[in-house]
């Protein structure tokens, strides 16, 4: 083995020493907190501290799911919200994709920018009006309402996501779609639409995720029976007994579906997030 | 082609434009829902009293320092774990996979987690300090001095990985031809890093910042799970004081006029980082 070879083993080593160390680092918090939601109250407050439960118990998870806990009607709420806010989504947000990637649109850009724009809108702009028309309408609190102010950032996803990769699409094809007689509608829905599978159940899953991630239109314009996950998480805290187990418990729950979408891949992530920047 | 896009766009005019044509009329009434039935007119003294409010320029004040601290942060320490994560070996990969969990979790639950984190009687972080043997830790979210340092950790902990994500893809751009011909020029590994890395990623960098300053002056829900905007008013960002004009004391009229200026600085950020990426990517 030469000094050469020697340094470059290191070298490596050292490389994944690194990545190792800067990876539990990021992911400490979320390990001691998953740990936390098996470890009793006493435990908790224990001195010296553990970081794994000695006594490991699903007293937290059970008590959430105990008969006259309301956590269930919450996760069950954060599902028709999202669902709704999917469905609305990728409805309409499809077909404008499509109709902004063609080439054949006048003003497609203008009409691209304005709706692109939506991602970049403060909610809390849009929150105060939203609460005075439901309020009047007296739909505040219903998970319609919910749902469907979710379906504005979800639909702005949707457009992003799926002009992009209509872009991609060869142009052949839909060319010689049209010489055989065939409709725009037809086009978009018999051969634009099964070409794009893939990229629909991705935008699908971000859609999901946006409107089961989002708090602020949902903590104003919900109402005790309607409230999501992460507003009842965050009512937790202001309550006078406060139960940090539970409240562990909960917060991993409530982040399993965006854990699970680590894991749908890197590439659809960044489409998702900022397409344009990658071809 | 039309007809595919107006459902879309109907959507876009009730949801969007409607409302925010409404906040824009109600920003011109006086209206606080506990007082008042009906708005009155009040032409533009909202206005007026946005510009001699202090807690007004205290929030802007508040939100600029806490977008520029946690972006750069993100986009320095972004790029430094995309440099050591940017490998094809064996094992990288899902480690790079596991680093983007706390990007895809709910900001809200990123608070909630790191409230227990930090909490004063049991958090982790204070159990370290102390194994550590340092005896008296930061108060950190209830030190008015610290407070809004302790929020961006928690913002730089949470999107730090979207800006490794951009860098990374910036990387695979970069021709190793590039690489190779500096290896014969003998250059070392920092003035590679210097003349060929950084100025390739110039483009992306400016992007993912773009994309970082625009949701980073939005921050509302870090704050709502942290620190309510306090101790004080040390975290009360441009976002939480809108909420709290609006949604606490029901004053809608002034919190409309809030709301609509801050959307007309994320507007004006948006085009004014555009304009600075197009010029970068021209380059």
């Amino acid at each position: 083995m030469t000094a050469r070879h020697g340094i470059r083993i290191l070298s490596a080593v050292a490389v994944y020493a690194a990545a190792i160390g800067v990876l539990v680092l990021f992911l400490a918090p979320l390990i001691w907190v998953a740990a936390m939601s098996f470890k009793t109250r006493l435990e908790i407050f224990a001195w010296p501290p553990t970081f794994f439960p000695a006594e490991p118990t699903l007293q937290n998870y059970a008590n959430l799911f105990a008969p006259r806990s309301r956590f269930p009607a919450t996760v069950a709420n954060s599902f028709v919200a999202a669902l709704i806010a999917t469905a609305v989504a990728l409805g309409l947000g499809v077909a404008a994709a499509y109709a902004l990637a063609s080439h054949r649109l006048r003003h497609a850009r203008a009409a691209s920018f304005w709706m692109l724009t939506f991602r970049m809108l403060p909610p809390v702009a849009l929150v105060l009006p939203f609460y005075f028309v439901f309020r009047q309408a007296g739909l505040l609190g219903s998970l319609w309402a919910i749902g469907l102010t979710h379906a504005v950032f979800s639909i702005a996803i949707v457009i992003w996501m799926m002009k992009a990769y209509f872009e991609t699409l060869p142009r052949e094809i839909e060319e010689a779609a049209r010489v055989d007689g065939a409709t725009t509608w037809q086009i978009f829905t018999r051969i634009a639409l099964p070409l794009s599978r893939a990229a629909l159940a991705a935008t699908a899953i971000f859609s999901f995720l946006t409107s089961w991630n989002e708090f602020l239109f949902s903590v104003i314009l919900s109402r005790a029976q309607t409230q999501t996950v992460p507003v009842a998480v965050a009512s937790f805290v202001g309550e006078v007994y406060v139960s940090w187990g539970e409240l562990a418990a909960a917060t991993m729950l409530g982040l399993l579906p965006a854990l699970a979408l680590v894991f749908v891949g890197q590439r659809y992530l960044l489409i998702g997030i900022a397409p344009g920047a990658v071809k | 082609m039309w007809p595919l896009l107006a459902p879309a766009g109907g959507f876009s005019v009730v949801f969007v434009a409607l409302p925010l044509i409404g906040l824009f009329v109600l920003s011109l009434c006086n209206w606080t829902l506990t007082r008042a039935r009906s708005p009155s007119f009040a032409g533009v003294s909202n206005y007026a009293r946005m510009l001699s409010d202090e807690a007004f320029w205290g929030s802007l004040g508040t939100t600029v320092l806490f977008t520029l601290e946690s972006v750069l942060l993100q986009l320095a320490l972004g790029l430094a774990v995309a440099l050591l994560f940017n490998r094809s070996w064996r094992g990288i990969g899902l480690i790079r996979t596991l680093f983007l969990a706390p990007m895809m979790i709910a900001p809200l639950f990123a608070g909630m987690i790191w409230r227990l984190v930090m909490s004063e009687e049991f958090g982790f972080l204070k159990q370290v300090l102390l194994a550590v043997g340092i005896e008296n830790p930061p108060l950190w979210l209830n030190d008015p001095t610290f407070a809004l340092h302790a929020v961006i950790m928690v913002s730089v902990w949470q999107w730090t990985a979207f800006v490794v994500l951009f860098m990374l893809a910036g990387l695979q751009t970069i021709p190793p031809e590039l690489y190779e011909a500096a290896d014969l020029d003998g250059c070392g590994a920092l003035r590679r890093f210097r003349y060929i890395t950084l100025p390739m990623l110039m483009p992306f960098l400016v992007s993912v910042g773009m994309f970082r300053c625009i949701d980073g002056f939005k921050t509302f829900d870090l704050i709502y799970a942290m620190t309510a905007g306090g101790p004080g008013e040390s975290t009360q960002t441009i976002s939480y004081f809108v909420y709290q004009q609006g949604l606490n004391y029901f004053d809608l009229g002034y919190s409309s006029t809030l709301a609509l200026t801050m959307l007309a600085m994320v507007v004006a950020m948006t085009w004014g980082l555009l304009a600075a990426g197009r010029r970068a990517s021209t380059r």
